[in-house]
C-alpha cells in the first residue's frame, strides 16, 4: 500500500513542480523534499503494521491489486524502493546550484515515479513495458544529440527479450519437458539486460551519453534508471531461479564482466573529456557489478547490494563535481571551482576503486573474493582499475591552465560538493555505516 | 463503429497479400528516401498497413486502438519533421547531391521544393541495395525460423519490420531519423507480440512506449 501512496505522490508532485518551474529552487526543493520522506519512511516504517482505510483492514506493505495486476512490495523491492528515494532526493538538492533545467524537477520526479512503479508491479513484463517508458521520459533530460539517441536505441532493443522471454516461460509451464524454451528464455533475457547495462559490446552508449549530456541528466540515468535495472535483474534472478544455475552463467558472467572492466579501463586512459571520464568509469564499475553477480552465492549478491550503493556516491559525486566545473555545457573556458574538481576527482578515485574513497570497500571485497580462485584475473582487474585514473592525470596539464583562483567565500555549491567529496572518503574509512548494519 | 469494423476485417482478410506490396512501398519511402515529408507519408502507410495485417491475430477494437496510436505518432513525427525542416532553413538536405551555387538567381519557391523534393540523397543506392538485403533477410529467416502464433506473412512482416527497422537506426545520422527506425522495429515487433499477448493493457502500453519515443526523439531533433 505504501508503494502505491509513494508512486501516486510522485506522480502528482510533478504537477506543483511543473507549475513551480520558472521557481526552479522551490520546485527542486519540493521535489527534494518528497522524494526523502518517501525513502526514509521506506526505510522506517515497518511493512507488517497495519491500518483501517474505510472500514478495511490495510497492511502498509501489504500487496494490491490495480486494473488485475498485482504491486507487490518484498524486501528486495523495499531496499530498492529506499534506494531509488534516496537518490532522488539526493540529485534534486545537488540540482538546485548546479542544474539550470527548469524542467529538471517535474521530469526527474516523473521518472522516478515510473521506476518505483516497475520495480513493484508484477508480473515482470509490465515491469519492462514501465521501465521503458521512464527511459524515454529520461531522455527529455537531455541537451539533444547523440549520445540521448544511442541511449535510446539501446534500451528499445531490450524491450523484445523480457516480453518474448515471458511468453516462453508460460509455454514452458504447459510443456516442461521441451528445456530449449527455458535456454532461449535465459538467452533472450541476458541479451536484454546487457544491453541496458551497456556491457561490452553493447556499451558505445554510455560513454557518448556521459561525454555530451548534462552530468546531473546523466548521473540520474547511472543511478536511478540503471540501480533500477539491477535490481529488476535481481528480481528475475529470484522469480527464475534456473536462470541462475545454468551451467553457462557463471562463466558468461565472468566474461563479460571482465570485457566491460577492461575495456572500460583500457578506453579510460584515453583524453577525451571529464564527462567521456566518467562513462568509461562506469564501465569498469559495471564489469565489477557483473562480476561480483557472476560469483551467484549469498556473498556476491550481498557484495553486490554494496558495490551499488558505492557506485551510486562515486557517481553523483563525479556528477555534481563536473557540473561545477561546467563541464557538459559547451562553456568556451572552464568555470574554476575548486570545489567542483575536488568533488570530480573524489568520484573518479570512488569509481575507480581507490583507496580510501568508497568505492574501495566494496571492490576490496570482491578482489578477496575472485583473488583464492583466479588471482591474474584479480590482476588485470587492478590494472583496469588504473585506466580512468591515468586519463584523469592526462587532462590535469590542460584543466591546469585555467590558472589558480582568487580567493572567494564558500558557496551553497561548495558545500554541496564538499560534503559529497567528504562522505566520499568518510564512507572509505569508516565503511561499517554504509554496509555491515 | 460496428461497420467500420466489419470493414477493416474484410480488408484485412483480401488484402493481405496486397498489403505486403503496401509495407515494401512504405518501408522505402521511409527507408531511401531520407525526406521528413516522405518518411512521415510512408510511417502513415506503414501503420496502416500493419493495422490491416494485425486484424488477422486481434480482435479489430484493439487494431484501431492502435491505428490511433499510429495517427497520433505519425502528427507528432509529422510537427517535428517540420520544425526540423524549418529550423534548418526551408529544408532538411540529409546529405542530397547536388545544391544550388550562393551567386545563381533564386527560382521561384515552389519550383525549388519540388527540385528538392525530387533531388535523391547521395546514399540512395546505398539504402536501396539494404533494403532488398533486409528483403532477402526477412524472406530466408521466416522460412528458416518461422514465427509461433502467427500466419507466414504476417510472419515475414513481422521479420522485414524488425531487421528496416534496425537498418534504418543504424544509418541514421539525425535523431529524428534513429526514432523512425526504432518505431519501425517496435512496429514489426508488435506485431508479433500482439499474437502472443493480445491483452488491452499490453498494447496500450505498447503505444504508450511509442508515444514517448516519438516525443523523446522529437525533443533531440529540436534540442
Amino acid at each position: 500500500m505504501l508503494s502505491l501512496i509513494g508512486i501516486g505522490l510522485l506522480l502528482l508532485t510533478v504537477i506543483p513542480t511543473y507549475i513551480l518551474r520558472r521557481r526552479r529552487g522551490v520546485a527542486l526543493l519540493l521535489a527534494a523534499l518528497v522524494s526523502a520522506a518517501l525513502g526514509f519512511g521506506m526505510a522506517l516504517i515497518p511493512m507488517d503494521r497495519t491500518f483501517v482505510l474505510w472500514g478495511r483492514e490495510l497492511a502498509i506493505g501489504g500487496g494490491v491489486t490495480v486494473f488485475g495486476r498485482s504491486i507487490l512490495v518484498g524486501s528486495l523491492a523495499q531496499t530498492a524502493l529506499t534506494f531509488l528515494f534516496l537518490i532522488g532526493a539526493a540529485l534534486f538538492l545537488l540540482a538546485w546550484p548546479l542544474e539550470s533545467g527548469e524542467l529538471y524537477a517535474p521530469i526527474g520526479l516523473g521518472v522516478l515515479g515510473l521506476l518505483a512503479a516497475a520495480l513493484v508491479v508484477r508480473p515482470l513484463v509490465y515491469a519492462m513495458l514501465i521501465l521503458e517508458l521512464a527511459v524515454a521520459l529520461s531522455v527529455l533530460l537531455l541537451h539533444g544529440g547523440v549520445g540521448g539517441a544511442r541511449y535510446l536505441t539501446f534500451c528499445v532493443l531490450a524491450l523484445p527479450g523480457p516480453l518474448v522471454a515471458h511468453w516462453l516461460l508460460d509455454m514452458y509451464a504447459l510443456t516442461p519437458d521441451q528445456t530449449g524454451l527455458l535456454s532461449t528464455a535465459s538467452l533472450l533475457i541476458g541479451l536484454s539486460f546487457a544491453l541496458m547495462l551497456g556491457l561490452v559490446p553493447f556499451h558505445p552508449w554510455v560513454p557518448a551519453l556521459a561525454r555530451r549530456e548534462s552530468p546531473l541528466a546523466v548521473a540520474l540515468i547511472f543511478s536511478a534508471v540503471s540501480g533500477t535495472v539491477w535490481f529488476l535483474l535481481l528480481d528475475y534472478l529470484r522469480t527464475y531461479p534456473w536462470l541462475g544455475q545454468s551451467p553457462y552463467w557463471s562463466s558468461t558472467l565472468t566474461v563479460l564482466g571482465i570485457g566491460t572492466a577492461v575495456i572500460g579501463g583500457l578506453l579510460g586512459t584515453t583524453r577525451r573529456g571529464w564527462g567521456a571520464l566518467l562513462g568509461y568509469a562506469v564501465m569498469l564499475d559495471t564489469g565489477m557489478l557483473v562480476l561480483a553477480l557472476g560469483r551467484g552465492e549469498a556473498l556476491g549478491l550481498e557484495l553486490e547490494r554494496a558495490m551499488m550503493l558505492t557506485r551510486t556516491w562515486g557517481v553523483l559525486t563525479m556528477a555534481a563535481g563536473l557540473a561545477a566545473i561546467g563541464a557538459g555545457q559547451k562553456l568556451a573556458e572552464p568555470e574554476v571551482s575548486p570545489w567542483g574538481a575536488v568533488a570530480a576527482v573524489a568520484g573518479l578515485l570512488s569509481l575507480a576503486g581507490f583507496p580510501p574513497t568508497v568505492g574501495f570497500v566494496s571492490r576490496w571485497g570482491l578482489y578477496r573474493l575472485l583473488f583464492q580462485e583466479q588471482p591474474l584475473m584479480v590482476a588485470a582487474l587492478l590494472l583496469a582499475s588504473v585506466g580512468p585514473v591515468v586519463g584523469f592525470l592526462r587532462m590535469l596539464p590542460v584543466s591546469l591552465k585555467s590558472g589558480i583562483p582568487a580567493r572567494r567565500a564558500m558557496t551553497l555549491t561548495d558545500l554541496w560538493l564538499a560534503l559529497a567529496s567528504f562522505g566520499a572518503v568518510t564512507l572509505g574509512l569508516f565503511p561499517q555505516f554504509l554496509i555491515y548494519r | 463503429m460496428g461497420t467500420f469494423l466489419e470493414w477493416v476485417e474484410r480488408i484485412s482478410a483480401l488484402a493481405a497479400p496486397l498489403a505486403m506490396g503496401g509495407l515494401i512501398a512504405a518501408l522505402a519511402l521511409v527507408l531511401v528516401a531520407r525526406r521528413w515529408l516522405f518518411q512521415v507519408v510512408g510511417m502513415a502507410v506503414m501503420y496502416f498497413v500493419v493495422g490491416v495485417l494485425h486484424t488477422q491475430i486481434i480482435r479489430p477494437e484493439v487494431v484501431l486502438v492502435k491505428l490511433l496510436i499510429g495517427a497520433v505518432v505519425c502528427l507528432a513525427l509529422g510537427a517535428a519533421g517540420w520544425t526540423t525542416a524549418g529550423a534548418d532553413g526551408g529544408g532538411r538536405d540529409n546529405g542530397a547531391g547536388g545544391g544550388d551555387s550562393e551567386g545563381a538567381a533564386t527560382p521561384p519557391r515552389w519550383r525549388n521544393l519540388f527540385r528538392r523534393l525530387l533531388r535523391w540523397s547521395d546514399d540512395a543506392p546505398l539504402r536501396a541495395l539494404a533494403l532488398g538485403a533486409a528483403l532477402l533477410a526477412a524472406y530466408a529467416g521466416s522460412l528458416r525460423f518461422p514465427l509461433p502464433q502467427v500466419p507466414a506473412l504476417v510472419g515475414l512482416a513481422c521479420y522485414l519490420l524488425g531487421l528496416v527497422g534496425l537498418f534504418l537506426a543504424g544509418m541514421a545520422e539525425e535523431p529524428l531519423e534513429v526514432g523512425l527506425g526504432l518505431l519501425v522495429f517496435l512496429n514489426g515487433f508488435d506485431l508479433f507480440f500482439g499474437a502472443l499477448e493480445p491483452s488491452l493493457v499490453v498494447a496500450g502500453l505498447v503505444g504508450l512506449v511509442q508515444f514517448l519515443m516519438t516525443l523523446a526523439v522529437a525533443y533531440l531533433a529540436l534540442a
